[in-house]
């Protein structure tokens, strides 16, 4: 299945993942991340529930400067 | 000592953490304002690459960190970008930045009110980016913010305190609500005129990151923002329309014969 990570199509093996099993097929660990599905805030105690559908689109950010 | 929501703040400079040459020089400009509290964003990233070094170089800086919502323009954005900034910062404090113009990075006054109502709600401390309206700072006052970031002129434009009335009037009408200067400053006399005016503390990124010595630079506004400081709680003389002489006139040499000869004429 497609889905779309931080702004770039990429495809995923025909399976069931949750947020917490994307994350780890990505390889994306740490701390110093979130995560947000379709617009929405997924907190970080929630990643289990949380289904990955075909067509989601997953931002993943991190700090950065700001003024 | 500044006390400021729930801490307690050395210094009433909060300093930008973008723009700078270098992520080196950006910490020797921190160090030189002596701030303690920085402000940082979010960026879409993957973890490991290097905006990581920015934020460990952010933790090794022991500074409290204050997120911001920059780059939102709707209320949803703001929000969920407000709860990514709390798990990330585990921090509760939120800059709040809903910008309506692309050309002047002005807040979306409406959306501003609208998601500080609801990021208050969900628990954050809420510190919104505003213009110098009254009417939108009493709003947000009545939703329960307790600091205001009113603006002195549109960010990263270095024009300085364009509305100095409208300020000393938000100062004058909300004396309770810490006022934090934001966005437009571009030399320590206006943070200074700032702080003379009874602001509690200043805001500011490109007045330090884009001068041409950072470092000095943050080292000129440390000096100044303490200098406004002093000056408003020392209680300013009074402005007069005429003289009044500091040295006594009267038995001064030649004093009598200058009246004399004012007679004659």
């Amino acid at each position: 299945m497609k889905v779309n990570l931080n702004d770039r199509d990429i495809t995923l093996p025909e399976q069931k993942f949750n947020l917490r099993q994307f994350l780890a097929q990505q390889q994306i660990t740490g701390k110093c991340f979130a995560v947000a599905v379709n617009g929405q805030f997924v907190p970080r105690s929630q990643y289990d529930q949380f289904d990955i559908n075909g067509g989601a689109k997953i931002d993943i950010v991190m700090p950065m400067q700001g003024g | 000592m500044w006390q400021l929501l729930d801490k307690t703040l050395q210094s009433r400079f909060i300093l930008g953490t973008a723009l700078y040459p270098s992520l080196e020089i950006m910490l020797q400009a921190i160090a030189a304002a002596k701030a303690d509290l920085i402000t940082v964003s979010l960026k879409r990233s993957m973890p490991g690459g290097k905006d990581n070094r920015f934020w460990q170089k952010i933790l090794a800086s022991g500074c409290h960190i204050l997120p911001n919502t920059a780059g939102c323009r709707r209320v949803d954005e703001a929000v969920n970008m407000a709860a990514m900034a709390r798990e990330i910062f585990e921090t509760d404090w939120i800059k709040l930045e809903v910008i309506g113009d692309d050309y002047t990075l002005q807040p979306d006054t409406y959306a501003l009110v609208t998601a500080a109502e609801i990021l208050i709600n969900k628990g954050f401390k809420v510190l919104p980016y505003c213009t110098d309206d009254l009417i939108i700072a009493q709003r947000l006052v009545e939703l329960g913010c307790k600091v205001l970031m009113p603006w002195a002129a549109p960010i990263g434009s270095g024009k300085g305190l364009i509305n100095p009335y409208a300020l000393k009037l938000l100062r004058s009408r909300l004396p309770q609500i810490q006022l934090i200067i934001d966005a437009g400053i571009g030399l320590p006399s206006e943070a200074a005129a700032a702080m003379e005016m009874g602001f509690d503390g200043v805001l500011l990124n490109s007045a330090v990151a884009l001068a041409g010595d950072p470092t000095m630079m943050a080292e000129g506004f440390k000096a100044s923002i303490e200098a406004g400081r002093l000056a408003y709680m020392a209680q300013p003389m009074p402005k007069r329309d005429l003289a009044s002489p500091s040295t006594a006139l009267i038995e001064t040499p030649f004093w009598q014969q200058q009246q004399n000869n004012k007679a004659m004429i």
